[in-house]
């Protein structure tokens, strides 16, 4: 599933620590996630998504639809 | 600096942000502090539960007391560690980070397999009970690998 989590982090001038801390998750993840290896479940996607103040819909985007 | 509202907002909020990241990294540190205390719960118990066997094991076969009560009783002492060992895991596994989670249950399934391949192709060698010279030579062959052992 591609995602937009590393511009909204790079926009905040946040490390990838940063956001694994902030998300309760370890820095692989982050990196996994914004790599597109892995993709987050449900709750973490609702995190990521009330940390940014976006939509869930905004951050990650199904690549069937697009 | 003239106290402005830009001002007084700047520094606020650099001290509310010092702030936040301050708990973040309470937060984060306390989550990873779990972690590897979680993981050190896991080996003590795993190391508990080996000891306890191999010293249940060893005692019935070298005679080390010949009470029927002393067996049973290091067998439930074997036992109750590892009903210990599975909920020190279960709660290990449950506090993981999902990511490691998902390559640890991955990795379960995956060994899991494996075991059970390897023990019923084990129990099948040992009813058919082949002569060694009539083994499969491959290195890779199973047969070879756990038969001599």
């Amino acid at each position: 599933m591609k995602n937009r989590l590393k511009v909204l982090r790079a926009e905040r001038d946040w490390t990838q620590a940063d956001l694994a801390a902030a998300l309760e998750v370890s820095r692989q993840t982050v990196n996994a996630i914004e790599k597109e290896k892995f993709d987050p479940s449900l709750p973490l996607a609702f995190k990521v998504a009330r940390l940014f103040g976006s939509a869930i819909e905004d951050i990650f985007i199904d690549e069937a639809s697009s | 600096m003239p106290l402005t509202f830009r001002s007084l907002f700047v520094r606020y909020t650099f001290f509310f942000t010092n702030l936040i990241d301050l708990e973040v990294i309470m937060e984060a540190a306390n989550w990873e502090t779990r972690n590897v205390r979680n993981s050190i719960r896991v080996v003590c118990w795993c190391l508990a539960w080996m000891v306890t066997m191999v010293l249940v094991n060893k005692a019935e076969l070298y005679g080390w007391h010949s009470s029927t009560t002393v067996s049973v009783a290091g067998i439930a002492v074997n036992a109750l560690i590892g009903g210990g060992l599975i909920v020190v895991f279960i709660r290990f596994l449950r506090e993981l980070d999902e990511l490691h989670r998902k390559i640890q249950m991955d990795t379960l399934a995956l060994v899991l397999r494996l075991v059970l391949v390897g023990g019923v192709n084990y129990s099948r060698l040992e009813t058919a009970k082949p002569p060694r010279s009539r083994l499969p030579t491959s290195p890779w062959s199973n047969c070879t690998l756990i038969w001599p052992v």
